[in-house]
């Protein structure tokens, strides 16, 4: 009991930074901190003043405002489709990440080894081969198994998931490795040392382990998920009507029906700010995220 | 050894619910879908309309009626490349093409090897379109190799258009001046005629014309190469799904009531 309590006012001696004094209210308090919400409050705010730059050059007559405003509905459309990609290429290479970088780290050779295989597998080919890969060989698999195509269904919607998991799983393989730095950089003395003090291995992964890997993990993950969000541009080879799709889509039917070439790069500067947003959104979610995983006395140097 | 246990047991029982799966799901209801595999741009046999956001042209039409015919709903899915299309429906991939795919001549007879066709439906022949400022002409509108030998071209890959090319112009290759372009999609191809990078684009007569008429005036139709081309719709080869019957039976029927004519005067406008 007494040293429990000795061990809380160290720790309040420690935290001298505002968003450290909210730690008691809990982890959703943490995200929620009045800093986070004062950035939130300038992201908006900034995007609103960009945004208005931009119709304000249209207006002006830098670029055609009205054909702008007419690729809207596909720009929207080509956003929601790319959205969903990343909702479940994020989560399940994240996933895959966590599981097979556990599994590098693990003393069994054999969760070893097949841990090994996978990433070495999906980190050595090229995202676009490995769609194209994926998509031929489900298609080829499905249709050469006598009866599983009739199981499955429609064998291209199960070629072109497929390339989603492989892209998914691709990043995965990267998000191990990331994974794997993040555990090995904790000491083995952390370890024993809460052994020592009689800590449950799911506690000790919970309370010792996690916390000082995620510090090390985190910027490197963040630069994964950025990296995956473009990414996903590459399975409109299979056919995905994304917002990759869609900019080609549009700037064929420039040049095809509408006759209007300039206008291309219009197309493109659009596409290229909504993957901007997105990025920066998700880039700026995960340093929230590292500021709240900080540990205390194992704060960054700073040169 | 308690690592070889586990993964014994996980192997056996990731194997039985494998087995399971395989018995539960035998009786898969008859799939509600008509899948039809497309290359856009092609117009005006199929693009993407982009205010709908829907797939539309001559061949999604008459995919439409097919998936009628059959009582089932059509869905249309788009292939980045001509090449993959072929490749997923010779295998059955999807249950037709529809993408203007000829089933003539060499390019035809190399396609009816790995992939079954239906009947003709649309009797095709190769256009040449050159920037407006070009100064050769074909007599009577029709172009042979006398005019297009020794020049620049510019051909999409996998199509019939590069097929000619690669039977009429490479091989009578006189002075080295003869210079194919290959391109993987109709998009880069025409900016590449636009800025001036080769001479000629050889493409089927029909997109030949719309993409000439939505130009703003900055391509002209040159003339067409005689090639008598059929277009079919290609399935898996050998049909075992048995699509071709209805397919065929289907053209038979709307060519015999006027409503192939109409959907000519629709999309083609004659």
């Amino acid at each position: 009991m007494g040293e429990e309590g000795a061990s809380t006012t160290t720790e309040r001696r420690l935290d001298t930074t505002p968003a450290s004094s909210s730690r008691s209210t809990g982890l959703l308090g943490k995200f929620a901190s009045p800093r986070t919400i004062k950035n939130i409050a300038i992201g908006f705010g900034g995007a609103f003043i960009f945004l208005a730059l931009f119709v304000y050059l249209g207006v002006v007559g830098v670029y055609d405002l009205q054909y702008a405003a007419s690729t809207l509905n596909a720009l929207r459309i080509g956003a929601t489709n790319t959205l969903v990609l990343v909702g479940i290429v994020i989560p399940v290479g994240l996933s895959a990440g966590f599981t097979f970088g556990w599994g590098r780290t693990s003393h069994r050779w054999f969760v070893r080894s097949v841990s090994t295989v996978y990433v070495e597998f999906f980190r050595s080919m090229p995202p676009l081969v490995l769609i194209f890969f994926a998509f031929l060989i489900s298609t080829t698999v499905v249709l050469s198994v006598p009866g599983l195509a009739d199981r499955i269904g429609d064998p291209n919607s199960f070629a072109i998931s497929m390339s989603v998991l492989a892209l998914a799983f691709h990043s995965g393989a990267y998000q191990a490795e990331i994974v794997r730095a993040g555990i090995q950089s904790v000491p083995t003395g952390q370890r024993e040392a809460a052994e020592a003090i009689g800590l449950k291995r799911g506690r000790i992964l919970a309370y010792v382990i996690l916390p000082q890997m995620l510090r090390v993990s985190l910027p490197a993950l963040g630069n994964e998920f950025a990296s995956v969000i473009k990414d996903t541009s590459l399975l409109s080879a299979v056919g995905i009507l994304d917002l990759a799709y869609m900019a080609s889509n549009l700037s064929s039917r420039l040049i095809i029906s509408r006759g209007s070439i300039e206008n291309i790069f219009l197309v493109y500067v659009e596409i290229a700010l909504i993957y901007l947003a997105m990025t920066f959104i998700v880039s700026r979610a995960l340093q929230e995220i590292e500021r709240a995983f900080r540990v205390p006395g194992l704060e960054p140097a700073q040169l | 050894m308690g690592t070889a246990i586990v993964v014994a047991i996980a192997v056996i029982t990731f194997l039985a619910g494998l087995g399971v799966g395989w018995f539960v799901f035998k009786a898969a209801p008859p799939r509600s879908t008509f899948v039809v595999g497309t290359n856009v741009p092609f117009p005006p046999f199929e693009s993407y309309n982009d205010t709908s956001g829907q797939f539309e042209g001559f061949d999604i039409d008459l995919s439409q009626l097919f998936a009628n015919a059959m009582g089932r709903t059509l869905v249309v899915r788009n292939f980045n490349s001509f090449d993959l299309l072929l490749a997923t429906v010779g295998q059955g991939g999807v249950d037709l093409a529809a993408s203007g795919i000829t089933m003539s001549g060499p390019n035809g007879a190399n396609r009816n090897r790995t992939m079954s066709f239906s009947d003709s439906y649309y009797n095709a022949n190769q256009g040449v379109i050159v920037r407006t400022a070009d100064t050769t002409t074909c007599p009577n509108s029709r172009c042979t190799t006398q005019e297009l030998g020794n020049k620049t071209i510019g051909v999409q890959s996998g199509t019939t258009s590069e097929g000619w090319v690669d039977q009429y112009i490479t091989p009578f290759d006189t002075n080295n001046a003869t210079d194919i372009h290959r391109y993987a999609s109709v998009i880069t191809e025409l900016q590449d005629l636009r800025n001036n990078v080769f001479e000629f684009m050889i493409i089927d007569a029909a997109p030949a014309q719309a993409i000439v008429a939505g130009s703003g005036g900055a391509l002209k139709f040159l003339g067409t190469i005689i090639t008598n081309e059929l277009y079919g719709f290609a399935v898996k080869r050998g049909d075992s799904a048995g699509i071709l019957p209805t397919v065929n039976s289907v053209l038979a029927q709307i060519k015999a009531n006027g409503q192939y004519d109409a959907l000519l005067v629709k999309w083609f406008g004659s």
